[in-house]
């Protein structure tokens, strides 16, 4: 077997493994904004499957008019916990890393190109969620871009922040 | 400009070497009463944020452009993650705005502890940014 297929074998026992291990399953369903549209109102569709303490999140946000298109995606996987209670709502908080994809095209009225860009963002992730109203919850997803060293020690990172407001079924 | 950049690098290489040592063997960084943070933010401007606190609540200037109060969360002896509420500056607006964050900071002597914090931030106007905190803290 090629090393592609032995990879996703392993992933496939250790998912298979963990699925095992944990019975207790959700799913979660929101909408909220992006980081990456960030001072525009473009919504942004963010979702999450949970098994026991692992939490695998994804989102999609993009806006398109006739002239330009803008889309992002963001995948994370965090390992979460009870942090305790926010009033009277549980908090539930994660760890973990994440990656964000964007694209970004842009064609002039009368021109035949289109100028095209993506961007790309890994590093390490973390998740805060406020259950405020029984399933109904408030959430905070970060993933802190890592990029060239002297950035990243001058506290900056090219941050990719989910905001979401959802509900969380089973 | 490239000095400039070896000065900040040198002197955030120090402040997490000094959280590091400190990690080891020190107290723990869960505050037990009341408490103040002094912190630079990105780029080190300085103050980005200034928080009296009490226990695990901390009210004042949670980031560079936030204002609000803040609930910590400690997963360990010295790590958190927070979830807060408040007012930022978006521009030429004021707007509310949540936060949440994580962090984590060791106690060194005489009160005296040092914490970083990366602090994500969502204005009801639409914008969504980012801050660190790096500073020291004092315990009463």
């Amino acid at each position: 077997m090629c090393w592609p297929g032995r990879i996703v074998q392993k992933i496939l026992i250790v998912g298979g493994l963990l699925l095992g291990a944990n019975s207790h399953a959700s799913i979660d369903l929101g909408v909220g904004l992006n980081s990456v549209t960030s001072g525009r109102m473009v919504p942004t569709l963010a979702g999450g499957l949970s098994v026991g303490n692992w939490l695998v999140t994804g989102s999609s946000t993009g806006v398109r008019s006739a002239y330009y298109y803008h889309s992002a995606y963001t995948l994370n996987l965090y390992w979460t916990w009870k942090s305790g209670n926010l009033f009277w709502g549980e908090v539930e908080s994660g760890l973990g890393g994440g990656v964000m994809y964007a694209e970004r095209a842009f064609e002039d009225e009368g021109s035949t190109s289109e100028l095209k860009k993506s961007d790309f963002a890994a590093g390490p992730a973390f998740t805060v969620k406020w259950f405020f109203a029984g399933p109904i919850y408030l959430n905070f997803e970060m993933i802190y871009g890592l990029r060239e060293v002297f950035q990243n020690l001058t506290l900056n990172s090219q941050d990719v922040i989910v905001f979401s407001v959802g509900a969380q079924a089973w | 400009m490239v000095t400039t950049t070896r000065r900040l690098a040198t002197l955030t290489i120090v402040a997490l070497l000094a959280l590091a040592t400190s990690l080891v063997g020190a107290e723990p960084a869960k505050p037990q009463g009341f408490h103040v943070f002094l912190g630079v933010g990105n780029n080190y401007v300085f103050p980005a944020s200034i928080r009296l606190g009490y226990e695990q609540w901390e009210i004042g200037k949670l980031s560079q452009s936030m204002f609000g109060v803040a609930s910590n969360f400690y997963f360990t002896d010295r790590s958190y993650t927070s979830l807060g509420l408040g007012v930022m500056g978006a521009g030429a607006r004021i707007t509310p705005a949540l936060s949440a964050s994580i962090g984590t900071g060791a106690k060194l002597l005489w009160g005296l502890g040092v914490r970083i914090e990366i602090l994500a931030q969502a204005g009801f106007s639409g914008v969504l940014t980012e801050q660190g905190a790096l500073g020291l803290t004092y315990d009463f």
